[in-house]
């Protein structure tokens, strides 16, 4: 299945439409000035992963929120970054004065509400454009790599697509990288782009 | 079943559980209130089950906290709360006083057709504080490796001088011995001249009291690989120095009162060497001045006098290894010393009007003595100049 131009503009502005909703709660949870924007988005079938493009994902340890979801369209939706960065993030949003890039258990509970919080309004505007209710996991923080993250979603195969969001965090003077990964389940993402398509047109 | 029959089925698995748990109606009305919540608060599910919970807790009407019951309600997303940024949802004093540290999680339920949300809050003061004290004590260890290893580093440093003013001064009493040997062999050769033989002892015991000299100061090096940095009041420094370099004409300027220098041990002995250097270019008459200001934060001290002047030529020179015989300590040694703690050397004076030698002193290795009553140990200090530095 081919994803064309016009369908990949329309699930970019979907996510962005999320992400700028997480952006405005954020500002007012942590009193900070917070710019989450998606430059950059891409859909892969999920063995391209190891390609040349995207192995650090499989190839290095990232600190990963995720959660899971069910209905017609079912997945993972997992928000990753590096551990340093995440540690820097939690550090920012919560002004937290301890120096150290380890991501301790009070980080990562911090760091799990602040995914939870980018999910929830990413797939809250994939649920308004699919028109249904879907089913969610609560969120959980897994540090590893992405093979091990996604190793035990028997629902996930190789030839499954992965929507794969480049996520930019502006945060004062800082920026931070992350990655918003949409693992579909086989037949989602085709019905997403057929309801994003109804929507859009 | 009806969703009522559910939820009564329920209520007392709610009551088993370990976590403080709310049934949420999508009002936000207070369904039940399970037996953890009223040990936690001490309020009774008769007298708060119907109320409204932002009516009950005004604090948690904040867009971090009422802005996410839409997504449980109406996007049917869980919703995860974190004790860093909400420590406190419910507030539950713990016997000695302080409150519960927090986490919450809301979670969608439909019984029947009615839409439910479920808050569970766990008690996670233990785990928080456990945490806070490892952080604590990792902070500790970092810090106290991070001496340990500039500690190293400076003793280091401080025993690569060592053998190099040790080599220096083997030197000088290789010298010494070599003239004595000279000079007795002037006494073999003419046994007969008394005259003679007192002036030539004479002058082998001044070449013995030069070698007791630089062996004393060798006893003094020694300190610099064995003793680390430390403060020095200037009064008792000056007072020093003078004795040792038999120097009494001082000026000392109030600008000197309560004056602590941070320095390498041997400080006044580098004062007593400066003294002698001033001495040495000064007009018979004149008074050495010793003066302090600050500059750009870093202190100046000054040591200065009437005279002749060091000649511009001179003034790099004077401060090079095996320059000038007169003096014990020697202005390369000083130099090399005082840079130990960052103090730098010139001398700044003009050539017939007097010598001026000035200490640049960084802005943490000055300080005076009101700010330092505590009389911090000898390691506090060195820790304290080293974490000024970073």
């Amino acid at each position: 299945m081919d994803v064309d131009k016009e369908s990949l503009d329309a699930i970019t502005e979907t996510i962005n439409i999320g992400v700028g909703k997480s952006a405005s709660l954020l500002n007012h949870m942590t009193g900070s000035h917070i710019r989450l924007r998606v430059p950059k988005l891409s859909v892969v079938r999920f063995k391209e992963l190891e390609d040349s493009n995207w192995n650090h994902l499989e190839e290095e340890v990232m600190s990963t929120v995720m959660l899971e979801f069910k209905g017609n369209f079912s997945g993972v939706t997992a928000i990753l970054f590096p551990p340093d960065s995440a540690a820097s993030l939690v550090m920012l949003l919560s002004g937290e004065n301890e120096p150290g890039p380890e991501m301790d258990a009070i980080r990562t509970e911090t760091l799990k509400e602040v995914g939870n919080i980018i999910i929830n309004s990413v797939m809250g505007s994939i649920s308004n454009i699919l028109s249904q209710h879907l089913s969610f996991s609560l969120p959980v923080y897994y540090e590893g790599k992405l093979s091990a993250v996604t190793g035990t979603r028997r629902n996930i195969e190789a030839d499954g697509w992965v929507i794969v969001a480049q996520t930019h965090f502006q945060i004062e003077s800082s920026n931070i990288e992350g990655k918003i990964l949409i693992l579909l389940e086989m037949g989602s993402l085709e019905h997403l782009i057929g309801s994003i398509k109804g929507a859009y047109n | 079943m009806k969703s009522a029959t559910i939820i009564t089925a329920c209520l007392p698995l709610f009551d088993q559980i370990p976590f403080g748990l709310i049934l949420l109606r999508k009002d936000l009305s207070i369904r039940f209130w399970n037996r953890v919540l009223e040990e936690w608060t001490g309020i009774k599910r008769e007298d708060i089950e119907g109320k409204n919970l932002i009516d009950q807790y005004p604090l948690l009407n904040h867009p971090s906290v009422i802005a996410r019951f839409p997504e449980v309600f109406d996007g049917r997303t869980p919703v995860f709360f974190s004790s860093q940024f909400h420590p406190h949802l419910i507030p539950s004093p713990l016997p000695d006083g302080t409150l519960r540290i927090q986490k919450g999680s809301v979670i969608p339920v439909c019984f029947n057709d009615e839409i439910h949300a479920i808050l569970v809050i766990e008690d996670v003061t233990d785990l928080v504080r456990q945490v806070t004290a490892y952080r604590k004590m990792r902070d500790i260890a970092r810090q106290e490796l991070a001496e340990r290893k500039k500690a190293e580093e400076s003793l280091r440093i401080a025993n690569t001088k060592l053998s190099l003013f040790s080599d220096i001064t083997l030197l000088d009493i290789k010298n010494q011995i070599t003239i004595s040997l000279g000079l007795v062999s002037l006494i073999e050769n003419d046994l007969n001249n008394q005259e003679g033989i007192r002036s030539t002892a004479s002058s082998i015991t001044n070449q013995l009291g030069n070698m007791e000299k630089s062996i004393n100061l060798m006893r003094e090096y020694e300190k610099l690989g064995m003793q680390p940095p430390q403060w020095y009041s200037m009064d008792k420094a000056i007072l020093h120095a003078s004795l040792l370099a038999l120097s009494f004409k001082i000026d000392t300027d109030p600008t000197i009162e309560g004056l602590e220098v941070f320095s390498a041990p041997l400080f006044e002995h580098i004062l007593a060497n400066l003294l002698e250097n001033a001495q040495e270019h000064a007009k018979s008459d004149s008074k050495i001045k010793i003066s302090f200001r600050i500059e750009q934060e870093s202190g100046i001290l000054a040591i200065e006098n009437s005279g002749t002047g060091v000649p511009r030529d001179r003034k790099k020179a004077i401060f090079m290894k095996g320059y000038g015989k007169k003096t014990k300590l020697g202005l390369y040694v000083s130099r090399e010393i005082l840079a130990m703690t960052g103090i730098t050397i010139d001398e700044t004076g003009e050539e017939g009007k007097g010598a001026r030698f000035e200490l640049t002193i960084p802005k943490e290795g000055y300080r005076f003595a009101s700010a330092s009553t505590s009389k911090n140990t000898e390691k506090q200090d060195y820790n304290l100049f080293h974490s000024q530095r970073k």
